[in-house]
């Protein structure tokens, strides 16, 4: 029989539970006492940078874009109803996505939640497609990518992306290239299906008001319904390799002001690290200093410089970590400039500071409280920070731990390694 | 006991004309949530000041007279979440200010996180930045740049600006013509003063509600809002428009830097929320188009691979039902064709039984799940309270049960095609 972990936040009135059940899948369990809906995801941990990987000794090479077709494909039931049918006719609604290290399906109702349950795991790890759906897959998909040419944000993010880790995976998009979605084949989606669809690969979330008896004793039986497969020994080619940066790249799309991205490539995290620790940790600093209540940020808005389009985006991952802050601004190359001598300025701790950092962590654990307050973002927002050390729920306990001085060493630390580059949309 | 100015409905208490207290108590969320919410006409002359007035809102004031000072006192109050938000129904312009924040007892200190936020919201509203009578220039200019900015980035989504351009085409009445945000020339013409004129126009005039979600003690929130200079007023709103169905189709293709072309057809509903077919309408939608399991998806982008996307959505205020879809512009016209064989099997009853009891229960599970988010219990009570026989949930829920399949024909036969938008990218 298998041990139930129960985390009890009991100052927060959260119940979270944990188990690893017989064919290896790990099952986590938040109990939301009052509410209607339900969300479960189903992650493989396969995602769009998983690529290249080692199966007994031997290097194999997938084209891009893999994970991502998989994901399109595992709804496909060859003659059966599709599988978003399948759940609406249980009415729910059912969703997926990649990511850069995952794979997620869910579902999300009020009712049903078993036959759900059991439709989520029985379709995602059984392989049905067969290989004469592929081709019109690829239209589709290449329909997807072309969608994402007329965003004028998604290109800014890719193309500095692209700069930041040229001709490695993190390039070109999630769903790979609309050339590397042509090459795939049959075979590369039911290796892959194979490596990493296995139950020792995958983790089940389920968020909603019921109970953790019922859903374990549930999906410890759809699991032993399930073809047992042979685990196929794999190792992931971890590193990809960090070539020079590419300086100063634009394009030229419609839109009405310039779009300007600066990036930070910092360097690769040690095992030891927490992610989640050091991302909450460079998400301070930059707050700190450059966020919408720092000084630099309230000096560039009140002269017309910046406005709300100001963003940045942090992104801390085992091989890779950075920083990517867009903007629309009337003087791109300006603010780039800007922006990066600030960025050089050795940030000396005065009074003031102290207490802006206080702050600043309380508005980090109440967006952390908000989140617990609608289902689907939970779920998916646990799924996201789900890590081997640490997962959402850990955001508490590190803010308090967290000081000043150790966020300013984290960002100082984080800049100094880091190599940095613009990209820059201009109009038309 | 209180004012006797004071008149209990339900959780609903009126502290002057025209000026309503709600109280929606919810104790399994970590936050509580304050809308206070303006209520006044949509009309082309206002529409544009009154976006401008929702800006400066959740900008600056007397108190905290910077962005910054303002942000840094809502990230102290445990990062409060304080928006503005505009809406319309039917000829009824919204203008929100909504504020989401910890319960006090989820804060360190155990501290009263609600009286600093109703303090704030006074703020807001009752110590503007100003210089004699108008906003203060500097603050009020750059706002307005602001606000045009993103009125231009709006249009640089194609299927936001082909709706934008089907409503346009649509409706007769200039001002539904609009969006609910204006336009940048409206918004350019606009100044420090009238915008400002407006907003005490607003706190003299609309009709006020105030939506307090969560934990609250009501009679500490009426002491408190005994500070809030709100006067007696009469406002009487225009909930619903409907304008006859004419004969010419009116169509408008453009061509546009867009990588895809959107189509966007609109169609003319002759029915209003008080009417006995307005729940077989909203089964009617969910058959055409608005699930995954819907006519227009399954046949149109699953069996034909038409389209990435194709949905239908209706505005019970406006009688306005939209079939929005990206394509490949060489499939305009059998696009078209598709979409309307797909009316015209439901029209004839080509559906099935189970397709029926699918999208029924589908309705009624959306409309379940709703009320877990505190904006559609807001907007629901909303329009139980100024809506003449708008339905409960209960009534809702049995109302779709009860649609037959003879009312779904009918409502389809009343449902024309009165005008098409379609716009062509450069691919």
């Amino acid at each position: 029989m298998q041990t139930i972990k129960i985390r009890k936040l009991n100052n927060l009135e959260e119940e979270i539970y944990y188990t690893k059940l017989a064919s290896g899948l790990q099952l986590y369990f938040i109990k939301k006492e009052g509410f209607k809906e339900y969300t479960c995801v189903l992650t493989s941990l396969f995602g769009s940078l998983d690529n290249s990987i080692n199966v007994s000794n031997q290097i194999k090479s997938y084209p891009l874009g893999v994970a991502h077709f998989l994901e399109h494909k595992l709804f496909d039931q060859a003659e059966e109803k599709d599988v978003s049918l399948l759940f609406a006719d249980y009415s729910a609604e059912t969703n997926a996505f990649t990511t850069y290290d995952k794979t997620s399906y869910y579902f999300s109702t009020s009712s049903n939640i078993s036959e759900c349950l059991t439709l989520l795991q029985t379709f995602v790890q059984n392989m049905k497609f067969t290989e004469e759906s592929l081709s019109k897959e690829k239209d589709i998909i290449c329909q997807e990518i072309d969608m994402y040419q007329d965003d004028s944000d998604y290109q800014l993010y890719q193309g500095i992306l692209s700069s930041l880790y040229p001709e490695s995976p993190l390039a070109d998009d999630i769903a790979g290239t609309k050339e590397s979605v042509k090459r795939i084949t049959f075979q590369d989606l039911k290796a892959n299906h194979n490596y990493f669809y296995h139950p020792t690969n995958l983790i089940l979330v389920v968020v909603g008001d019921s109970d953790i008896e019922e859903i374990s004793d549930l999906v410890q039986k759809n699991q032993k319904q399930i073809p047992k497969k042979e685990k196929t020994p794999i190792s992931r080619k971890e590193n990809f390799n960090y070539l020079p940066i590419k300086k100063n790249q634009s394009k030229r799309m419609s839109v009405t002001l310039p779009k300007l991205a600066i990036g930070y490539r910092g360097v690769r995290l040690s095992e030891e690290k927490s992610l989640l620790r050091q991302y909450l940790s460079l998400k301070l600093f930059f707050s700190l200093f450059l966020g919408w209540t720092s000084d630099a940020y309230q000096k560039w808005y009140e002269n017309g410089q910046i406005n709300d389009s100001f963003q940045m985006e942090i992104e801390v991952h085992k091989n890779f970590q950075f920083l990517i802050i867009t903007l629309d601004t009337i003087e791109p190359i300006a603010m780039s400039n800007k922006i990066r001598n600030y960025l050089l300025s050795d940030f000396p701790y005065d009074e003031s500071l102290s207490e802006h950092f206080e702050s600043l962590k309380k508005d980090m654990y109440g967006d952390f409280l908000r989140c617990l307050d609608s289902i689907e973002h939970l779920a998916l927002q646990f799924v996201n920070y789900l890590s081997e050390k640490d997962n959402y729920y850990d955001i508490p306990n590190f803010l308090k731990d967290l000081t000043l001085e150790e966020i300013i060493q984290s960002g100082k630390l984080f800049l100094e390694g880091a190599d940095s580059t613009d990209f820059i949309i201009f109009p038309k | 006991m209180l004012s006797n100015k004071l008149f209990y409905r339900g959780n609903n208490m009126q502290i002057a004309d025209g000026v309503q207290l709600h109280f929606i108590e919810d104790n399994k969320l970590k936050t509580n949530h304050i809308t206070f919410r303006f209520s006044g006409d949509f009309s082309q002359k206002t529409v544009a000041k009154r976006v401008l007035v929702g800006q400066m809102l959740e900008t600056a004031n007397e108190t905290y007279p910077t962005t910054q000072a303002f942000r840094k006192k809502l990230t102290s109050l445990y990062g409060a979440e304080l928006s503005t938000t505009v809406s319309t129904r039917g000829k009824v312009h919204i203008v929100d200010i909504d504020v989401t924040f910890i319960k006090d007892k989820f804060t360190f200190k155990n501290e009263s996180l609600i009286e600093e936020v109703m303090d704030f919201l006074k703020n807001i509203l009752f110590y503007p930045l100003i210089s004699v009578a108008q906003y203060q220039t500097k603050t009020f200019e750059r706002e307005q740049a602001n606000l045009i900015h993103y009125l231009q980035v709006d249009k640089e989504d194609p299927f936001y600006s082909s709706e934008l351009a089907l409503q346009e085409l649509y409706f007769n009445d200039s001002t539904l013509r609009l969006s609910k945000y204006s336009n940048k020339d409206f918004v350019s013409r606009e100044t420090a003063y009238t915008v400002y004129q407006e907003f005490k126009k607003m706190l003299l005039e609309d009709q006020i509600d105030i939506f307090f979600v969560g934990e609250f003690d009501s009679y500490k929130i009426i002491q408190n809002l005994y500070h809030f200079p709100l006067e007696n007023r009469k406002k009487v709103l225009e909930f619903t428009y409907s304008q006859p169905y004419s004969n010419v189709t009116r169509e408008k293709l453009e061509s546009k830097e867009f990588q895809q072309s959107v189509l966007q057809i609109a169609y003319n509903i002759p029915i209003s929320y008080q009417d006995s077919l307005y729940f077989a309408l909203i089964v009617f939608n969910g058959l055409l188009g608005g699930f995954s399991h819907s006519k227009l998806f399954l046949e149109v982008r699953e069996r034909e691979g038409l389209a990435y996307s194709i949905s239908s959505q209706f505005n019970i205020f406006t009688g306005l039902l939209t079939v929005t879809t990206a394509i490949d512009s060489k499939n305009r016209n059998k696009t078209l064709q598709l979409i309307n064989k797909q009316l015209m099997d439901i029209r004839r009853g080509r559906f099935s039984m189970e397709m029926i009891r699918q999208t029924k229960k589908m309705l009624q599970t959306n409309r379940v799940l709703s009320t877990d988010y505190v904006k559609s219990r807001i907007d629901y009570l909303y329009n139980e309270t100024y809506l003449e026989d708008y339905t409960s949930l209960t009534e809702w829920l049995t109302g779709v049960d009860k649609v037959s399949k003879g009312d779904i024909m009918l409502v389809a036969s009343k449902v024309k095609l009165q005008a098409f938008y379609f716009v062509e990218g450069d691919t």
